[in-house]
């Protein structure tokens, strides 16, 4: 009895690590690096339900975002992280901004109304220069306007949260910077994809992507996605946050 | 417990057991669980179960409960933590009064027992930190480096190396420590800046908290020396081996203070205009783009008022301008317009019967063009491009991994892939990663084909963290070499810092701001450790065996 569970024993640890041993080679498979070409199609009315998408995206008054900005240069790959609220301007409201940023792993928030505008960084709220002319969708239908696409790609359907979505892609060049800065770059060609919720008709998400060739470090890649969620929030409040009104209360 | 126990297992034995252990759950358990999943897990389990019914029915108890002590003190060790000495050394002893009082309980063993195995444990952790071990399966430890601080503006250390001047051939470590702020430095600023005339002292008192000192570190006798690192010694690396840490959304900034170099970053643009960026697609990649270029620039002329020399980078005689290749190369001028933006490297990516010299190889926007150079007249003979879902950056390795003398490029692509260039200026595909986590890293040369290192995820589980592990090219497939579990390297080099010719390798932790050098192993730890668990099953059978004839 001993002698048989010995053998036993023994056999069972044999057999487990033969079969731990060596299997981990990796195998050459192509079939990522081509999935993004072989999903899509030509959509010939692609851009029609971009556009009505856009159109119908004018009766947003107030939503809010999660959102990331990614930047890849050498091996090095950094984001910017966002989420929060945004209430676009009207004839009776200025514009309303409560943002939770990462930058560089630090955390930032953004609170505006109108041009009262404020960062808090490491606790400190700082003035900055308020975000204005805010029109989200209209600089994406000018940017269409501007430089028609080509041909606009169908890709296989996608839920986002839980909004079955219509995927579209299209590449245009750009509207340029209007970052404040000189323009050291001319408007850049950039490859787009919208998700257009199947049962709205509104845009649920946005991707930019590009790159830029960086002097001294070759090709930057650039992309930026944006998800857009609690269209018209009924009670949806961007207070001033009490950090900010305390610090400024303070002589 | 008997006294033929006793007589087995001194407390030699026992504190050799106790770490046995320890070494054993971290390189053997929690590989297998890591690189296998379930499979993993189910091995452990069975590894686990036969270790403990082989062992006759007496001693089962107290090896159950021995070994999970000794696991348990290791990772409460691991666990203790504070920012200074003597609250990590209070810590410490709790933490023992606490485990003997426990141990006693649960074990009934002698507390000095206890006591020896919590000091063992500690010795080690001291030496090397538990979440280090892992590397010790292929590797030995050389340098760890902590030089965090308590408010990182990094997410990891850049680390790199320049020749030491002492020690031809060798290298030394050049790297950022967090800057520990003492005591009169505002004082000593102000009066250091203000004698030589420096516009930067407000800047220099606004970051006393929140700077990084660049350091060198060199092997020393039996241990490593920090230096702060001169203005000079930097003037030799491209600038954006330190100085681009979170580019583009902060920019690095330097101060020399007395012939020391001093770092702080700054945001690139504030909260408000990346905002803008983003609820503006219609010109989201203009306006990143213009961001990245004019961070760029400023970095490069920061470096340059640190080093005070010109940051147009050299290779080997040539450098590019605007597009243009210029410069001499085997005495004859080269002067050619291609696309490039920067110089990767001077490789040769064609045999020598088919050109003579090695190939410039520069980077544009999206893609890579491979230049002839002198004797043949340089021109363009081969392009390579990414495309917006898939971009070409210059996160690529020349390696030779077919072993006849040229260099594939292994490429960084989202999935990565091995790519030849053929006489004809086309490109053939080697490998594509089947993973998009799947990073190249390094390589170690070897004259049948370089040793691939690389970050890859784990076999079965679809996880995309990625753990260090060496590959050889055959046939369409990377042969695994070894694997060490340990994940969050980043900034991989194979490096010559103190192991003679024997390649080390150079790397900084992500998120722990900590720097590793890895050399050859000197002991072939793993397999003693299996040895050592064939060796403790003997033992147990022949206890049951001799149990049963006296019996």
């Amino acid at each position: 009895m001993k002698m048989k569970s010995t053998v036993l024993i023994i056999s069972a640890l044999a057999g487990g690590t033969m079969l731990l041993a060596g299997c981990g080679n990796l195998q050459s498979n192509p079939a990522l690096m081509q999935k993004s070409v072989v999903q899509r199609s030509v959509a010939s009315q692609g851009l029609v339900k971009i556009q009505d998408a856009i159109n119908s995206m004018s009766s947003i008054q107030n939503y809010s975002i999660k959102a990331q900005i990614q930047e890849a240069t050498g091996r090095s790959v950094r984001s910017v992280n966002f989420y929060g609220a945004v209430m676009l301007p009207s004839s009776t409201t200025p514009v309303q901004i409560q943002m939770d940023e990462t930058i560089g792993g630090n955390n930032y928030s953004v609170y505006q109304n109108g041009s009262f505008a404020y960062y808090e960084d490491a606790g400190r709220w700082k003035p900055m220069t308020p975000v204005s002319d805010l029109r989200p969708w209209q600089s994406l239908s000018d940017a269409i306007a501007k430089n028609p696409p080509k041909v606009v790609y169908q890709l296989p359907d996608q839920t986002v949260v839980s909004w079955l979505c219509n995927v579209y892609q299209f590449k245009t060049v750009d509207l340029g910077s209007y970052l404040g800065h000189t323009a050291l770059v001319k408007p850049q060609e950039s490859l787009y994809t919208v998700w257009v919720d199947t049962t709205d008709g509104l845009l649920r998400q946005i991707e930019v992507q590009s790159t830029v060739g960086v002097p001294g470090k070759g090709t930057n890649s650039m992309s930026s996605t944006d998800l857009m969620f609690n269209y018209n929030a009924p009670n949806l409040n961007i207070g001033v946050p009490s950090s900010l009104v305390a610090q400024i209360e303070k002589p | 417990m008997n006294k033929a126990l006793k007589k087995w297992l001194t407390i030699p034995l026992l504190l050799l057991f106790s770490l046995w252990i320890v070494l054993f759950y971290q390189l053997i358990f929690v590989a297998w669980t890591l690189q296998y999943s379930y499979i993993g897990v189910l091995g452990v389990i069975v590894t686990s179960l036969v270790f403990y019914f082989v062992f006759p029915k007496k001693d089962r108890n107290f090896v159950f409960r021995f070994t999970l002590f000794a696991l348990m003190t290791s990772y409460a060790i691991s666990g203790i933590f504070g920012y200074t000495l003597k609250w990590i050394i209070i810590d410490w002893i709790v933490f023992v009064i606490l485990a003997l009082i426990l141990g006693r309980i649960l074990i009934g063993k002698k507390v000095l027992t206890l006591f020896l195995v919590i000091m063992v444990m500690t010795g080690f952790e001291i030496w090397l930190p538990l979440d280090s071990w892992s590397t010790l399966s292929h590797f030995s430890v050389n340098y760890l480096g902590r030089l965090a601080s308590q408010d990182p503006q990094v997410p990891s250390l850049p680390v790199t190396t320049i020749p030491d001047p002492s020690r031809p051939g060798q290298q030394m470590i050049l790297t950022l420590q967090a800057h520990q702020p003492y005591k009169e430095e505002a004082q000593t600023l102000v009066d250091g800046l203000a004698l030589s005339g420096s516009n930067q002292i407000e800047e220099a008192l606004v970051e006393i908290q929140h700077s990084y000192d660049l350091v060198t570190i060199q092997p020393k006798g039996h241990g490593y020396l920090t230096n702060f690192a001169s203005p000079n010694q930097l003037a030799g690396i491209p600038y954006s081996a330190l100085g681009s840490s979170d580019f583009p959304f902060s920019t690095s900034h330097f101060l020399n203070i007395n012939g020391d170099s001093r770092m702080y970053f700054t945001l690139s643009a504030s909260p408000g205009e990346l905002l803008s960026t983003l609820l503006s697609p219609g010109q989201t990649a203009s306006d990143l783009a213009n961001l990245t270029i004019q961070t760029a620039k400023n970095e490069v002329a920061n470096w340059e008022q640190l080093t005070g020399r010109n940051a147009v980078e050299h290779q080997q005689g040539l450098t590019l301008n605007n597009g243009v290749l210029a410069g001499t190369y085997d005495h004859q001028t080269v002067h050619i317009k291609t696309d490039g933006v920067a110089i990767l490297g001077l490789y040769r990516l064609l045999p020598k019967s088919e050109l003579a010299s090695p190939t410039a190889v520069v980077e544009g926007n999206n893609l890579l063009q491979v230049v002839t150079l002198p004797p043949d007249k340089p021109k363009i003979i081969a392009t390579l491009y990414g495309s917006y879902s898939h971009p070409l950056t210059s996160d690529i390795v020349f390696a030779d991994v077919l072993g006849n003398g040229t260099d594939q490029l292994l490429i960084n692509t989202v999935p990565a892939q091995i790519v030849q260039l053929t006489p004809t200026g086309k490109w053939n595909v080697l490998w594509y990663s089947g993973r998009d986590s799947f990073r190249f890293e390094s390589v170690f040369p070897q004259s049948n084909g370089d040793l691939i290192i690389a970050n890859s995820p784990s076999l079965v589980s679809t996880s995309p963290i990625r753990y260090l592990g060496g590959y050889v090219y055959k046939n369409r497939q990377l042969v695994e070499q070894f694997r060490v579990y340990h994940g969050n390297l980043v900034n991989l080099s194979t490096v010559h810092v103190s192991a003679g010719t024997k390649p080390q390798l150079l790397m900084s932790v992500y998120d722990h701001q900590e720097v590793l050098l890895l050399g050859p192993s000197r002991i072939p730890l793993y397999d003693l450790l299996v040895g050592g668990y064939v060796l403790v099953v003997i033992i147990a059978i022949f206890r049951r065996f001799g149990r049963r004839h006296a019996g």
